[in-house]
């Protein structure tokens, strides 16, 4: 594999002119993307960047020429000298898929559940190309191979389903390179995927635009993502682009305001930029040193002991043979206290049981076994008007706001329920209290009669906090409360949590994968692999070294809104295998990059204690786990980068 | 069913001066829409939808004639005028004569009002019946569900037709039990829709915050699920009146329910049958009116179902993709 020398950027393969896009509707004509011009060379990488509704995914259908029947186009969007906008829908076939192609955020929806993956990738080359079958399945593995798809002679024979989702958004982008397009639009295409996964697809693309010269139009709304993948970049803001410029440029000096503020919105990890950009004490540092500030038992709010979670759905095959069921093990034996007042994270993959464990602790699953503590008292043992006050005094923030609102309820009703439920004010006091509650969210009160869907985002989810805090509970379970929202938005909300604990010293347990967040927001983390803590401490214990070698693929993994930062890559190959058979001893071995021997194999790893507040579950002694990620170095970029890979 | 979200952005608000955190910290989402909008909204989407319109036309006609049937009729439904009998359609009577001389198309009209009664009760029943039962079975799952949905099925695998004619055999005929028994065959259908639309909304985020709250079972199913299973049930609702109308004029026609000489569109149709050679007029105008009614109720819910299916949009826009 040789990569050709960087492409000609002054060849221009990408012209966008005064883009204009205005959306009609029935209530009124919406502009959604304003005056917008820029241009895209070859082997480049134009990032565009901007929050929901900035228009940044109009402008990708629009130079696809994808844009409804109610959408008014002005300007030109010039591709080889011609412009698509004008072009007719034969000639317009002929140039999706083989000149320009677009890759989506969701790769299930991009494929064909009944086709095999690798005839879906030939299809495109049979279609515009009209080669035979046979030849089209070599092209198609060749490209797998590419894409980095392990086996492909085995899994180009797989449905889409039977993929994980990484693997499934290689294939999509196997799809869209097969037929060797000019240009690549990517539209999203990590946002649903896990942070380990994110990396190596990321990975695969710049290596990508190196071996084959294609101009990319990225789209995201993550600036550590756009950092790390795009030579330029524009910020939309509003259906505008505000800002346009080198990478380095518009991280080191932004012009815009709005650029400013979004830079300033990202969470960061400490201790992975220069020093400049460093925000070294993370909140619950100072002063206190964490967790040692309520030292007393009195203050254990929630003690969960070798607690377990297993579903034991049977396979239909399991049913009619009387096999003894699978279960999955979603948590597999958890220890951990939750004091008054402090904030523990719980991070890992999806699939890790970190949901299921919070989902546990408000009872809408039982443990299997273990104990579960509340206050003292056994979530197990309680019932009758016990159970409601305990349950009262764990509330649950969901993650998707979309859905943990009832479309069909008020706002005034969601909030006022748990008042009403709990008889914590009378009745005829209930609207006044919900006025409080919504002010202690920083809504209006006029809110209180809105509907679900007549609120943004950011507003949903208040409204989910508000309902949680209206219980005035102890310890609030909060299931990645950021992941769906904006960055300027996701930066509010994390004030607001912030706050609410300062006043009512509540207890989180803050589920995420986004470290940055967690490290900003909590005491103590821990770090979940298949249903079992692997590594568990205060903030600067567990991101600081030593690191365990899972913890350490993670935050090599996170995207560092930094175009000039590089580190010494970690990867995690292949998916987290099932919790219905997971691997014996050490579950984290099939993947583990600094795997210690067979020992890994066969027994559970020991929990060694690296310092009191410090607990590593690993073979490997902890003096060959002392090792740093992080280095601050220019980014290769260009040519030598190209040369670099080679 | 709003096209694609888009911002409106703020016609106070400069764009080149950023407000990135608003008194909210959010930016204002395009969705909010003044209340009502849904079912307004509804409304607004039938006239746009064609089959949607044409059902509601024909439905609207004979809903119009239900109420108002009597006044505007041009004959009496049961003054007999023997002279008259077998008269063929002509201007004075359109639809023609039956063997007693009465006008069909008066009939017909006076008839519509028994028919919708009659079928608008029996649907509105079987809802009655079905929605509990299906929610009960959707939302506790296990064997609650397959005992309840066991004995549906064993209603559904009967013939419509004969499982009324059982009920109404034995209950008696009358009206009440026609209604009762076109009731008790459709609510397994409806029991169906709307266990289907309880299983995918039982593990949505909102009913799980109800369960970690503590909510009881009841609460749960009648005040969280129910009102989300509205829009299913409208389109259930609709395409059963079809089929509701069809099966009570079937029981009619085989003498079960309405009771000569009112004018029910079944009944006419049986009494037509000895003359069906001599005056296939008195056949083919109920029939008529009949399918119509049929067809207008099926169009109406098609149509309301596709203007509801969150998926439409959708599919609208992944048809013209990759």
């Amino acid at each position: 594999m040789s990569s050709r020398v960087l492409g000609d950027h002054t060849r221009s393969v990408l012209t966008v002119e005064r883009l204009n896009v205005t959306y009609l509707t029935r209530d009124g004509a919406v502009p959604a993307v304003r005056d917008v011009s820029f241009t895209i060379g070859q082997g480049e990488t134009f990032g565009l960047v901007g929050e929901s509704g900035s228009g940044k995914s109009t402008i990708a259908l629009a130079v696809m020429n994808y844009l409804g029947v109610n959408a008014r186009v002005g300007g030109a969007v010039r591709y080889d000298g011609q412009d698509v906008l004008t072009l007719s829908a034969e000639e317009l076939r002929r140039l999706r898929g083989a000149k320009i192609a677009m890759v989506y955020q969701d790769p299930m929806s991009s494929l064909n559940p009944s086709i095999s993956v690798g005839d879906q990738i030939g299809e495109v080359l049979r279609l515009h190309q009209g080669i035979s079958r046979r030849e089209a399945s070599q092209r198609a593995m060749e490209m797998m191979r590419r894409t980095q798809i392990p086996d492909p002679e085995i899994n180009a024979r797989r449905y889409p389903h039977q993929l994980s989702g990484g693997m499934q958004q290689r294939v999509v982008i196997s799809m869209a390179l097969i037929s060797n397009p000019d240009l690549l639009i990517l539209d999203e295409p990590t946002t649903g995927l896990d942070v380990t996964t994110e990396a190596t697809i990321l990975d695969l693309i710049a290596d990508l635009r190196h071996q084959f010269q294609t101009a990319i139009l990225f789209i995201t709304h993550d600036l550590g993502v756009i950092a790390q993948v795009s030579n330029r970049i524009g910020v939309m803001y509003a259906g505008e682009l505000v800002e346009t410029g080198e990478a380095e440029q518009i991280f080191d000096r932004p012009q815009h305001p709005y650029t400013r503020a979004l830079l300033s919105a990202a969470p960061k990890l400490a201790g992975t930029s220069n020093e400049a950009r460093i925000n070294p004490i993370s909140r619950r540092d100072r002063g206190t040193g964490g967790m040692s500030k309520h030292p007393s038992v009195d203050d254990v709010l929630v003690n969960a002991a070798d607690v377990k979670v297993h579903f034991g759905e049977q396979s239909f095959v399991e049913m009619i043979t009387r096999r003894p069921p699978a279960p999955v093990r979603a948590v597999d034996g958890i220890s951990l206290t939750l004091r008054r007042g402090e904030t523990v994270g719980l991070v890992g993959e999806s699939g890790s049981g970190k949901t299921t464990f919070g989902k546990a602790l408000v009872r809408l699953y039982d443990p299997t076994s273990g104990t579960l503590t509340v206050g003292g008292e056994d979530l197990r043992r309680v019932s009758g008007q016990r159970d409601r006050e305990l349950r009262k005094r764990v509330q649950f923030i969901f993650q998707n706001p979309e859905s943990s609102l009832n479309p069909r309820k008020r706002v005034e009703d969601i909030i006022g329920r748990p008042l009403r439920l709990y008889g914590l004010v009378p009745d005829d006091r209930i609207p006044g209290r919900v006025a409080e509650l919504l002010e202690l969210v920083r809504l209006r009160p006029e809110h209180a009669a809105r509907l679900p869907h007549e609120l943004s985002g950011g507003e949903k989810q208040r409204v989910g906090i508000a309902r949680a805090f209206a219980a005035e509970p102890d310890v609030v379970v909060a299931d990645e409360p950021l992941s769906a929202l904006d960055v300027s938005v996701q930066a509010s909300i994390l004030d607001l949590l912030i706050d609410l604990q300062d006043r009512f010293g509540t207890a989180y347990l803050f589920i995420s994968h986004d470290l940055g967040t967690v490290q900003h927001l909590c005491n103590r983390v821990v770090v979940m692999y298949l249903g079992n803590i692997y590594e568990a401490g205060t903030v600067k214990d567990v991101f600081a070294p030593p690191y365990h070698p899972y913890t350490e693929a993670l935050l090599s993994a996170i995207p560092i809104p930094d175009p000039r930062l590089s580190r010494e890559r970690i990867r995690l190959e292949g998916p987290v295998p099932s919790p219905r058979r997971p691997p014996s001893g050490c579950k984290f071995h099939t993947r583990c990059p600094r795997k210690w021997g067979t020992i890994c194999e066969q027994e559970p790893p020991p929990g060694q204690e690296v310092s009191a507040s410090h607990i590593i579950y690993c073979h490997r002694p902890i003096d060959t786990l002392n090792n740093e990620i992080f280095a601050a170095a220019p980014r290769e970029r260009g040519i030598d980068r190209g040369a670099a890979r080679t | 069913m709003s096209e694609l979200t888009v911002p409106t952005p703020d016609a106070n608000r400069s764009p080149t001066r950023p407000v990135i955190t608003s008194e909210t910290g959010d930016q204002r989402g395009p969705t909010g829409r003044p209340f009502g909008g849904r079912f307004r909204r509804l409304g607004e989407d039938i006239l746009r939808t064609p089959s949607a319109l044409v059902g509601l036309a024909i439905v609207g006609i004979f809903l119009v004639l239900a109420a108002v049937g009597p006044y505007v009729a041009p004959h009496s439904a049961t003054e007999m005028v023997i002279t008259d009998k077998f008269a063929r359609p002509s201007l004075e009577h359109p639809f023609g004569t039956d063997a007693f001389g009465r006008d069909v198309f008066s009939r017909i009209i006076v008839g519509a009002r028994l028919s919708f009664l009659l079928a608008a009760t029996a649907t509105l029943f079987s809802i009655v019946l079905g929605t509990p039962l299906g929610l009960i079975a959707g939302y506790s799952r296990g064997w609650i569900d397959e005992v309840l949905m066991r004995l549906t099925d064993a209603l559904l695998a009967l013939p419509s037709i004969v499982l009324a004619l059982v009920i109404v055999t034995t209950l008696g005929s009358s009206l009440i039990n026609v209604i009762l028994a076109v009731g008790i065959v459709y609510a397994p259908r409806i029991a169906r829709v709307v266990r289907s639309g309880t299983l995918a909304l039982r593990d949505e985020e909102f009913v799980q915050a109800a369960r970690a709250r503590g909510e009881s079972g009841r609460y749960i199913i009648f005040s969280e699920i129910l009102p989300n299973t509205v829009a299913p049930l409208i389109v259930e609702a609709s395409i059963r009146m079809g089929f509701a109308i069809l099966l009570a004029t079937s029981l009619s026609f085989l003498g079960l329910g309405a009771s000569p000489p009112a004018p029910d569109w079944g009944l006419m149709i049986n009494e037509a049958r000895l003359h069906l050679f001599r005056a296939p007029w008195l056949t083919i105008f109920p029939s008529i009116a009949i399918a119509l009614t049929i067809v207008g109720f099926n169009l109406l819910g098609d149509g309301i179902r596709d203007i509801l299916d969150p998926r439409r949009v959708w599919a609208e826009r992944k048809s013209e993709g990759v």
